[in-house]
């Protein structure tokens, strides 16, 4: 039995150092994006990769001031924040009448929801964009805060659901035997005690649209397009653009990569739709 | 005596979502619908002209659609099996309590949260480019001539790429549904003799059974849909090497203009889905609506 | 004054009846528990009156005004929750001031009542602390604060000591009573507990299957059970039962002896002999009377008192209660002495025809 001891501390050792192998491995792209918006662009195309580096902000400067990075970051802002209240302000009423006041459809309802998301973008692509062409509203972002707040609903309304749905019921109960109305038993009662779940709805939502390259690619141009656009115009450039690239490429990530790190267990409920905890 | 009048005007709070959803689905798939019947190009939108199935028949007989079709299973096959199963393994691995356990769970699911744009091009540009990307350094020092990653391999890469993006995913999922394993069944196997390999096949792998089939459930829809990476790296080619279904009804609706035929296709890609949600929801639904 | 009416109360879910037709009065000032066991309707019936549930038929009438249509904000009635339900976001004092906040009372006015409750639940080191930080009794007494600044009509109770450990649920129930005396409030209990019913009830309607089986006070029916349901009910331990056939003034009992109840004669065919453990003896050996034999199963011994559970073959379980300085073994045969002058007797349906 003695001799366990040191066997099992050798396997927890080999354990710890491969995971932290496999760890670094995975988040090295990330990494190497970011060392290398720092680097100027003789120094990010060499071969040998240079790792040692004199490091500069020119390629941040060049992409605040020419490629107008600021325009793009205030549609993502603009689009992903209006989506977000938007679906919020669908998405509670409809998870609050599913939680509380269920029919015998409420099920099916929810599973409905369910596949529209499913539904893949392509397939009324051609509808979308002449409807937005005849109502003047391509290139616009009003039509991508309605577009990203309906493809995110379903997830929204499952999350909050599920959030509801952990609240005991006799609270409200009790608030409506207190003198509130329905309206009031919502804000003054219900959203305050579900606040943190509400809060990695709204962040789940925000962070989906953020990231969300169909619709942002191809309903836009110049004046609505997002951070996706403007990454996506660094596709076919000219000349050397590998550092401007990390540069933008980090400005465009790591706001969102901050927000995903603080919140990440509670946007496992939302990403699998409740299914997991 | 009196019968009462139910009201529940709680009931009609949900019919804001309900109904922008039922709009949203139903009106472009009615006017999909119904522009696949017909011949319409954006660039001659005079000449529209009632074509019945012909642009079905155009579709299914366009060289690319078999290839899109194809590319789209072999991308969405590759990336389903390679997630879940390396999705598995790491969480696994890390499950046990080490020094800097939060941050290694931070880094390993950083990649989820990059813009898929970015995340291809970084790929494309800082690490598979045969001259001076990262990974070409690594094949020198092995000794080897580095891969034109998306030239000669462009359905690889862009598989290496989707995969790098939804990995994280995978693991967070699993992470998380390994917390909730019950420590003390954990503490009863060990005593009634079980290790490593037992312990991962009888305790494990069925805690996980529910979280692997949310996950690929999830993923496939997601995946089906895969646009961005493929846009910003080869724009389905070379040919049509990359050409999964959504991007093929893209270029036939905004590169070609031909409406008709690229409705006909987003029909197919949305029976493709509905198919696989299907059976999707079924196997999922009941779990997620369970008290 | 609150003096609340039920009539031809009904209410059924998914199609099936869980209040078959309740008739009851509460008077003003009145404490009226509704006893019985789980599933009997006592809860729904509170909740029908709270408003949180729809009745399907019949009215509910506080001090003549029909409330039984009115939304459950409107009706001016407060409830203690089996669970509290305190509002986990707010501290004590926000949980008992919103539904004062709610009615748009001034601040004074507020403050003034909140500090009548605090004193007389004794709540003021906990005003500034949220749910989370209180135990159970304590949570308990914020819940009962609540509903005492609201000052409402009627004080309806669900189960409130069922949450709480002996102990406190002994403190709690001299406390209610306390309460009621101090307040002089129309209050409605619900419990299936007949401790708490007995102690604290001006009058007890027993509740079985969507019904009441019998309303009164508590000695009425522990004196005068309408049913076999309610003398079963009511009594710890439960009273005896003995099957029988009436021969006239005798009654047989299924294992042949022949006894007589004083005062009761009947040709009813068969009958229950009712009898509570504290109206039988052990046989003191002289072996006057009628008696029956058995063998001494187990002994309860309590301190103040005792209780032996004899087999009578044939005839069945009788609990007999005895001095608390009882010394027999279990395992023994043991004489218990049929005096049945505190008998009652019931028909076969259970209806009560003699009581003592």
């Amino acid at each position: 039995m003695t001799h366990k001891k040191p066997q099992r501390r050798l396997a927890r050792t080999i354990r710890a150092i491969a995971s932290w192998v496999v760890a670094l491995v995975v988040f090295f792209p990330i990494l190497w994006m970011l060392l290398t918006s720092f680097k100027s662009e003789l120094d990010a195309f060499s071969m040998p990769p240079h790792f040692l580096f004199k490091p500069t902000l020119e390629n941040y400067e060049q992409i605040l001031a020419r490629a107008n990075y600021l325009h793009y970051a205030w549609n993502s802002i603009v689009t992903a924040g209006g989506a977000t209240i938007l679906g919020m302000i669908v998405a509670v009423p409809a998870a609050y009448a599913f939680a509380y006041h269920p029919t015998k459809r409420t099920k099916d309802v929810l599973l409905w929801m369910l596949s529209t998301k499913m539904l893949p973008g392509v397939g009324v692509l051609v509808p979308i964009y002449l409807i937005c062409r005849d109502l003047n509203l391509l290139d616009s972002k009003t039509a991508l805060v309605v577009i990203f707040a309906l493809i995110n609903l379903p997830i929204m309304v499952w999350m909050i659901y599920t959030y509801f749905r952990d609240i005991p019921y006799d609270i409200l109960e009790a608030a409506r035997m207190d003198g509130a109305s329905t309206w009031q038993t919502m804000f003054r009662v219900l959203i305050p005690v579900s606040r943190g779940g509400l809060a990695s709805t709204a962040l789940l939502c925000l962070i989906l649209s953020w990231n969300e390259a169909f619709w942002s690619l191809n309903l836009t141009t110049t004046s609505a397009a997002p951070l996706t656009a403007l990454v996506a115009s660094f596709s076919s450039p000219e000349g050397l653009f590998w550092a401007k690239l990390s540069a933008v490429s980090t400005l465009a990530c790591a706001p969102i990569l901050v927000l995903g790190w603080l919140s990440q267990r509670q946007l496992v409920r939302g990403l699998t739709f409740g299914a997991v905890k | 005596m009196n019968a009462r009048i139910r009201k529940r005007p709680e009931r009609l709070l949900a019919q804001p979502a309900i109904l922008m959803l039922l709009v949203w689905m139903i009106v472009p798939l009615a006017m999909t619908l119904y522009f696949s019947t017909q011949y319409y190009n954006l660039l001659y939108p005079g000449k529209s002209a009632f074509v019945g199935l012909e642009n079905f028949a155009y579709f299914f007989t366009y060289p690319s659609f078999w290839a899109s079709v194809f590319n789209t299973i072999v991308l969405v096959g590759s990336v389903l099996v390679i997630t879940v199963v390396g999705g598995v393994l790491v969480s696994v691995l890390v499950d046990e309590t080490f020094p800097g356990q939060g941050i290694v769970r931070m880094l390993l699911i950083s990649p989820f949260f990059i813009m898929p744009t970015v995340a291809a091009l970084v790929w494309k540009n800082l690490l598979m480019n045969p001259v001076s990307g990262f990974l070409a350094w690594i094949w020198k020092l092995f000794g080897a001539t580095p891969v034109n990653w998306f030239a000669d391999w462009p359905l690889l890469s862009v598989i290496v790429v989707v995969s790098w993006e939804w990995l994280p995913f995978a693991i967070l999922i699993f992470v998380t549904a390994l917390q909730s394993l019950d420590r003390e069944q954990l503490e009863a196997a060990r005593m009634d003799g079980a290790r490593g390999m037992a312990i991962f096949r009888y305790l494990t792998l069925p805690h996980l059974a529910r979280p692997i089939a949310v996950v690929v459930m999830v993923e496939a829809i997601f995946l089906l849909n895969i646009f961005a990476e493929i846009y910003v790296t080869t724009n389905g080619g070379p040919g049509d090497a990359t050409t999964n279904i959504p991007f093929l009804v893209y270029t036939q609706a905004l590169l070609e203009f031909d409406v008709g035929a690229a409705s006909a296709g987003g029909l197919v890609a949305v029976v493709l889905a509905n198919i696989m949600a299907v059976f999707l929801i079924r196997l999922i639904g009941k779990s997620l609506t369970a008290r | 004054m609150s003096r609340l009416e039920i009539r031809s109360l009904r209410k059924s879910f998914e199609g099936v009846d869980v209040i078959k037709g309740i008739d009851l009065v509460v008077e003003d000032r009145e404490f009226c528990v509704f006893l019985g066991p789980s599933g009997c309707g006592k809860s729904t019936t509170l909740r029908l009156i709270a408003g949180l549930e729809e009745a399907d038929d019949g009215q509910i009438l506080l001090d003549q005004d029909d409330i039984t249509d009115r939304a459950v904000d409107k009706r001016d009635l407060a409830m203690v929750f089996q669970s509290y339900a305190l509002y986990p976001h707010m501290t004590v004092r926000e949980n008992m001031s919103f539904a004062l906040k709610l009615a748009k009372m001034d601040q004074r006015a507020i403050d003034e009542k909140v500090a009548r409750a605090t004193k007389i639940l004794a709540l003021q080191p906990y005003l500034e602390r949220k749910p989370s930080a209180l135990s159970g009794g304590q949570r308990q007494r914020v819940a009962i604060g609540r509903a005492i600044t609201r000052e409402p009509r009627v004080f309806l109770f669900d189960e409130p000591l069922s949450n709480l450990d002996a102990a406190l649920r002994a403190a709690t129930r001299l406390e209610i009573a306390r309460l009621h005396q101090e307040l002089n409030a129309t209050m409605i209990y619900v419990t299936h507990d007949q401790v708490e019913a007995m102690t604290l009830a001006d009058r007890i309607a027993i509740f079985s299957e969507g019904r009441i089986e019998q309303i009164g006070k508590p000695m009425e029916l522990y004196r005068r059970p309408v049913n076999r349901f309610v003398a079963g009910f009511l009594g710890m331990p439960r009273m005896n039962f003995l099957d029988a056939t009436a021969e006239g003034s005798a009654f047989r009992l299924r294992n042949g002896n022949a006894v007589t109840v004083p005062g009761a004669s009947s040709n009813a065919g068969a009958v229950t002999i009712g009898i509570r453990p504290e109206h039988l003896q052990v046989c003191d050996g002289d072996g006057t009377g009628e008696t029956v034999n058995g063998k001494l199963t187990v002994v309860e011994r309590l301190g103040s008192e005792t209780y032996a559970y004899v087999d009578v073959p044939q005839v069945g379980s009788i609990t007999v209660r005895a001095d608390g300085d009882f010394d027999r073994r279990a395992g023994r045969d043991i004489c218990i002495r049929l005096d049945l002058t505190h008998a009652h007797l019931f028909d076969a349906s259970g209806v009560a025809i003699h009581h003592p």
